[in-house]
């Protein structure tokens, strides 16, 4: 999962840089492409739950991962930007940053 | 909530603006289709969702409103404290908010939103009256004042602080309005682009403006104007317009037909071609200050009629030995001379271009049918002219980068900046043109770039249809003009200008005095007790040496010939720092400069005028 995570987020870093840095807007490629990623990712959080965390907290963790995947889909079939870049930005990033160490993220950080 | 914040951002609105505030009480707005649903970010911020037609679009994060405003804000770095900064999209005024942090007081902010619903959602649901009441924004708002950008455009962005301008288009904004954002966006990048147009080519030829009015003043005192020539001919016929752009290689030959039938005007650059192909025209029009005498220097061109403004290159004005006919450009002094003789100096409209300016003289001269050829406005073929103009044969050059644009024969041709604004002219014009005459142009280019309002033929064609009747002799009725002038105007006028040289002397001694005086300021300045009267005293003395300077008729000479320093001394001075005595320091410096170019240029051109217009006599 830390593999999956790490490559995921030099993915979303890459994309954000594009559209913050390089003022390139039209990011929704680059989303779509992610797509297998991001479905393997997720769905690793509603396959039940594996980490044997608190019920209460397990239902939250799901039904973030939930929101993020609507998001997504959602953010798509609009063809939304904004909606996008936050729901990887603000959305996705939580989940990935559950597997990964700040301090290994190197240079660029964005978002908490 | 929503009835408080839109009060509270009202009287806001009422300190900087009153009349925008009281349009949106009276509701003196069109509505749009636009739908506006609010909701509120993770993070706390008022969020909007717009609905437009089929698209449904956010324009701010659901999570993390906040976050990318500030990388934003960061990335859109410092402003400049005389900067125009245009903001296209307001969404729910978080940029706009975020700008404001750290808006210099002196700078400008516009704001242009498409839609009228979502500006009226924001006054009802974000309180902005703190960013209001600080500085005022130009609020352009579609359905509401849209017309106000292009003064607003222009009053905030000048050719002294362009270079400052920043703009930022809302995300989303793009998807959603894209066609108003282009609308706009490209209305200011061609305005900009206009301007550097404008400013280079003033560049280029102040210098050379002066002397080459000076050079024909003694041209202009005889009285020949383009208004002398609508009554010389008729005007049911049709005028050819001859420009030398590069498809004219296609059809010069057919031309020779439409001597005498149709009044022939040629731009100076098409005068070599027309001559080989054994086509005189009836009158050449000419331009630029600079243009090389080799471009007209043919045998048999000398006796070509001459249109020209007052600064067009004298060396050309004395080739020809036809009839030289001036009409006002703007230059006080030439008109000076028809005035103190209770005249009227006519006037043709420049455009920027000999071929505008031709266009135009056609237009004023009364002809309802004009036909253009060579007029490409594009790099037809790769090629900027025809064959026979700078060259025998002419280069082909790259047009990769260069904008696309419709045309007459193929689908899209290339253009570069400056054709694009010509073009630009040619079409309002024709514009204005049809409104008040019932006029047909007809565009028998046979190549570059179509030009709206005209009708696109072939030469041929159109001669066909033009090219019967009679013949006039255009040219000769043209030598047969009397001069507006009478003897005795004819020779109150020649004395005027043997003034010239006197008033540029004049300007020389004065500019002598400006420096010592702002040289007085600055050591002034320098002191270390400031004595604001001593300065005050002196700023009121150069005060009056300027103004006894720019009274003297001859200084419009002058003017024209620091333009460039005049430029770089005004774009400088948005650099200057804040204290009074860098103020004072500031005015002192440009002073020195000024005076010393007023000097330097005076005296260049009172030489100049001595040699021209004295005799070894009078000298």
């Amino acid at each position: 999962m830390e593999e999956k995570a790490i490559n995921l987020l030099n993915k979303l870093q890459e994309t954000c840089i594009k559209y913050h840095y390089w003022k390139i807007d039209n990011i929704l490629k680059d989303a779509q492409d992610m797509s297998g990623e991001i479905q393997d990712f997720c769905g690793a959080f509603l396959k039940g739950n594996i980490w044997r965390m608190e019920e209460g907290e397990y239902q939250l963790l799901q039904a973030y991962t939930l929101q993020v995947l609507e998001d997504y889909v959602g953010a798509l079939q609009h063809q939304d930007t904004v909606w996008m870049l936050d729901t990887l930005d603000a959305g996705l990033r939580e989940l990935l940053m559950l597997f990964i160490d700040e301090k290994d993220m190197g240079e660029y950080t964005y978002g908490k | 909530m929503g009835n408080e914040i839109w009060e509270k951002n009202l009287a806001a609105m009422d300190k900087h603006y009153p009349v925008f505030a009281d349009m949106l009480r009276e509701k003196q707005y069109t509505e749009d289709d636009v739908e506006v649903q609010v909701e509120q970010s993770l993070d706390g911020e008022t969020i909007f969702r717009v609905k437009k037609e089929e698209q449904l679009l956010y324009l701010g994060g659901r999570r993390d409103a906040k976050q990318p405003v500030e990388v934003w804000a960061e990335q859109f770095g410092e402003i400049h404290k005389y900067a125009a900064v245009f903001l296209f999209g307001i969404g729910s005024g978080a940029y706009l908010k975020a700008v404001m942090k750290k808006f210099p007081k002196e700078a400008n902010l516009i704001v242009y939103e498409p839609s009228i619903n979502i500006f009226l959602t924001l006054l009802r649901e974000v309180d902005l009256s703190c960013e209001i009441e600080k500085h005022p924004i130009g609020f352009i708002v579609e359905g509401l004042n849209e017309t106000e950008f292009d003064p607003v455009m222009r009053n905030s962005v000048v050719l002294e602080n362009y270079k400052y301008m920043k703009e930022y288009v809302h995300p989303n904004y793009k998807n959603l309005f894209g066609e108003e954002i282009r609308k706009y966006v490209k209305k200011l990048q061609r305005y900009i682009e206009q301007m550097i147009v404008e400013r280079n080519t003033w560049h280029t030829m102040s210098i050379s403006t002066a002397q080459n009015m000076i050079g024909n003043l003694k041209y202009i005192a005889q009285g020949y104007h383009p208004q002398l020539m609508v009554n010389a001919f008729p005007h049911d016929g049709a005028a050819i317009l001859v420009s030398a752009g590069p498809s004219l290689n296609k059809n010069i030959h057919e031309l020779k037909r439409a001597k005498n039938k149709c009044l022939i005007v040629a731009v100076d650059t098409a005068i070599k071609p027309l001559m080989k192909a054994g086509i005189v025209p009836d009158l050449m029009a000419t331009v630029d200050a600079l243009k090389p005498l080799g471009l007209v220097d043919v045998e048999g061109s000398e006796e070509i009629h001459l249109v020209a403004p007052p600064a067009a290159v004298t060396a050309l004005v004395e080739h020809q030995k036809g009839k030289k006919f001036f009409y006002f450009d703007g230059h006080a002094l030439p008109m000076h001379l028809y005035s103190m003789n209770e005249k009227k100096f006519s006037d043709v409209a420049i455009g920027g271009s000999v071929a505008c300016a031709g266009f135009s003289l056609i237009y004023k001269l009364g002809f309802d049918t004009i036909i253009l050829v060579g007029q490409d406005l594009a790099y037809t073929g790769n090629r900027a002219y025809a064959d026979g103009t700078f060259q025998d044969e002419m280069p082909e050059e790259a047009t990769s980068r260069m904008t696309m644009v419709k045309g007459n024969c193929e689908e899209k041709v290339p253009t570069s900046e400056d054709l694009r604004i010509f073009l630009e002219w040619f079409e309002k014009y024709i514009k204005g043109m049809k409104q008040r005459r019932n006029v047909t142009v007809y565009n028998a280019t046979e190549g570059g770039a179509y030009i709206e309002g005209t009708e696109v033929v072939t030469l041929k064609e159109i001669l066909d249809q033009v090219c019967q009747g009679e013949e006039i002799d255009f040219a000769g009725r043209i030598r047969d003009l009397d001069s507006e002038f009478s003897p005795e105007e004819l020779e109150k006028a020649m004395g005027y200008i043997k003034e010239i040289p006197g008033q540029l002397a004049e300007i020389n001694k004065y500019g002598r005095e400006l420096r010592k005086i702002y040289l007085r300021l600055q050591k002034q300045n320098k002191s270390k007790n400031l004595n604001q009267d001593a300065i005050e005293k002196l700023l009121r003395r150069i005060k009056k040496y300027t103004n006894k300077c720019m009274l003297i008729p001859a200084y419009e000479l002058i003017e024209d010939s620091i333009a460039l320093a005049d430029s770089l001394v005004r774009s400088e001075q948005f650099d200057s720092a804040d204290t009074m005595g860098d103020e004072i320091k500031e005015i002192a410096r440009q002073g020195i400069l000024y005076s010393d170019l007023l000097m330097e240029c005076s005296s260049v051109l009172e030489e100049y005028a001595k040699e021209v217009l004295l005799s070894d006599e009078e000298k």
